[in-house]
């Protein structure tokens, strides 16, 4: 790994064997998500995004024009909608990716290793952002200013998101059993160790999909689910409004505080799930949800 | 064994079956307590247990128990009839392309969003009827179907659905995770509304599938000399892939694709039946349900609160007994 990290900086050329530093020469060598070592020469000036968090990430960096390609996923901000599309998260053209010429790819943890292989093999800097909390989308933002150079806005942002970032256990009356639903038949939900799941524990409400052993993304089943009880139900709006006249009629989750009670909340898929700056927007609308239900 | 002897075993086992399927799950509740719930719903008693128990019992066990009982027998009566119509021990009920075509039916409702209960079976139903009568017209030679060109044909066009699911899969985005949940089959959305539908679809198609028990005997001898002994053959062909097609749309629609227990079960039952179908059939819808109830149980059982695909276990327990099957019978297997 240090032999890895010597040679890359060696490479590019100058004298530092330090990782996430900027070089004498300009390049950089860091550390990504999926701990890869990535050495970049010179600052990007042609940039292609694998997720729509990440394009998020780019706009918000003041990077948009500089973005060029993107998936079919891709609508916020509203420039987003015109750039290039390289096709899907899993599985985008990676012969339309190679045509753009871009200097620095960013992946996500959907790409599939093959991907990115195949990526690297033309010989294109692939760097994968991959955050499972708040303070990993704090960790990328900061890792994409470096690697294209913009770390005073960078950090102006981070410093901003930090102030919104509610210190986990905020200060609510009681803890309500949240439960998070992806999607209904079957039933999933999300782990602790997404961002979904970082936003419930530290916004103050218990996460019940961890206590039915659900890491990542799972499913669970309705019988755990009347056993675990929840009190609050915060639905992905991937989840249409039939799916959700599913949940609330279904007879087997009748005696679930959450239904009794009317407490369902829907949120929008796309500020929800998508692990970029809105992520903190999702946290301060969950924390109202979880203020109100506490 | 002699039949009757055999039946009253299988129903017996049946019986336990069901009561550990009610019993066991993730969330443990004791035994007398399931007893009572269950009374409870004859003779009205004290409540001893909590609301939640009672729905748990009643609202979820229950009816997938029951649906995967009705499920595992329709489909294991359907594999024996078709591998009597096309005396060929690889027929299962999926091979004439029901299966894909109730899959694409359902894949492209779930992938234009509309997932409900109200839509996607409705849909997988017409896909089965409509596979399975494409084929069936495909395979006609004159005014007789060729089986050898049914097979082929049935393959052929679950070849093409499979493609086309796989398209959809590869466009649906958002809706990817339902399919591809619902394509590995699973009885977790079980309500009593399900069983209700599938309850007298899968009674009335064993009923029919039995009335021709004598006629399917004697398909066993060749089509040829089943005809010369007065077997309608080409109306006993439409009346059972029309039969076969409603249970199988019956099961992927509520189910998903649930593959193995219409080949293997067929093949084990006959091990102590023997090729009769009068008592094939009735021991194969009862081994069928015993088989789905306790791949069920595992499903359920096996990462606790998750749900793991019950066509998933069906294949994983299911692929290995079937090759010790062939290989320890290899001289007759069918």
């Amino acid at each position: 790994m240090i032999a890895a990290v010597l040679l890359a900086t060696l490479g590019a050329g100058c004298t530092q064997l330090s990782s996430n530093q900027t070089t004498q020469s300009g390049g950089i060598t860091v550390t990504d998500d999926a701990g890869r070592t990535v050495t970049i020469a010179h600052t990007p000036n042609r940039i292609v995004s694998l997720a729509p968090a990440i394009t998020e990430d780019l706009f918000a960096l003041g990077l948009g024009d500089k973005v060029v390609g993107g998936t079919t996923f891709d609508n916020y901000p509203p420039a987003a909608n015109n750039i290039t599309k390289v096709g899907g998260f899993s599985s985008p053209n990676i012969e339309k990716i190679v045509s753009l010429n871009p200097d620095v790819i960013f992946a996500a943890s959907e790409n599939k290793d093959t991907v990115i292989q195949a990526l690297e093999g033309y010989g294109i800097k692939t760097v994968v952002i991959a955050p499972s909390s708040l303070t990993g989308i704090l960790n990328d933002l900061s890792l994409i200013g470096k690697v294209t150079g913009t770390t005073g806005k960078s950090s102006t942002l981070v410093a901003n998101l930090t102030q919104r970032m509610i210190s986990s256990n905020a200060s609510v009356a009681s803890h309500p059993r949240v439960l998070y639903l992806v999607w209904y038949d079957p039933i999933m939900s999300a782990g602790a160790d997404t961002v979904e799941g970082d936003i419930i524990a530290r916004t103050g409400g218990i996460n019940v999909a961890p206590l039915a052993n659900v890491s990542g993304y799972g499913t669970l089943s309705k019988e755990t689910i009347v056993a675990l009880n929840p009190s609050v139900i915060i639905a992905n709006s991937a989840m249409n409004s039939t799916a959700i006249q599913q949940v609330k009629s279904d007879p087997a989750l009748s005696t679930v505080d959450a239904i009794k009670n009317g407490k369902i909340f829907i949120l929008d898929t796309d500020i929800i799930s998508r692990p970029g700056p809105r992520a903190f927007d999702a946290m301060e609308l969950i924390a109202g949800i979880i203020r109100q239900a506490s | 064994m002699k039949r009757n002897t055999t039946l009253l075993v299988l129903a017996a086992t049946l019986f336990v079956t069901v009561i550990a399927g009610v019993a066991i799950g993730p969330v443990w509740i004791a035994p007398q307590k399931i007893v009572a719930i269950l009374t409870n719903l004859v003779f009205p008693t004290n409540h001893t247990w909590s609301e939640a128990e009672a729905i748990i019992v009643y609202q979820i066990r229950l009816p997938r128990t029951f649906m995967a009982l009705l499920v595992g027998s329709g489909l294991a009566v359907a594999g024996v009839a078709m591998q009597a119509l096309f005396k060929n021990p690889l027929a299962d009920p999926y091979v004439l392309g029901a299966s894909s075509g109730a899959g694409f039916g359902a894949a492209l409702i779930i992938s234009f969003g509309l997932v409900s209960a109200v839509f996607v079976p409705p849909a997988a139903f017409a896909g089965a009827i409509f596979a399975t009568f494409t084929v069936y017209a495909l395979s006609m030679i004159g005014p007789k179907s060729s089986v050898s060109l049914l097979l082929l044909s049935g393959i052929a066009l679950s070849t093409l659905f499979s493609a086309l699911i796989s398209f959809l899969m590869f466009l649906s985005g958002e809706n990817l995770h339902q399919l591809v949940f619902w394509l590995m089959g699973g009885l977790w959305a079980s309500r009593w509304e399900y069983v209700e539908i599938t309850f007298p679809v899968v009674l009335v198609g064993t009923v029919i599938v039995y009335a021709y028990a004598r006629d399917l005997n004697l398909m066993l001898s060749g089509e040829e000399s089943a005809q010369h002994l007065g077997v309608a053959v080409e109306s006993l062909k439409k009346i059972l892939l029309v039969t076969v097609s409603f249970i199988v749309g019956v099961a992927v629609a509520f189910c998903g694709i649930i593959g193995f227990v219409g080949l293997i079960v067929p093949h084990v039952v006959r091990t102590f039946t023997g090729p009769d179908h009068k008592a094939l059939i009735p021991a194969s819808a009862l081994f069928g349900g015993i088989l789905l109830i306790w791949a069920d149980i595992i499903a359920r059982s096996a990462i606790p609160g998750s749900e793991v695909p019950v066509g998933i276990i069906t294949a994983l327990l299911g692929a290995p007994f079937f090759m010790y099957l062939v290989r320890s019978r290899r001289k007759n297997i069918f």
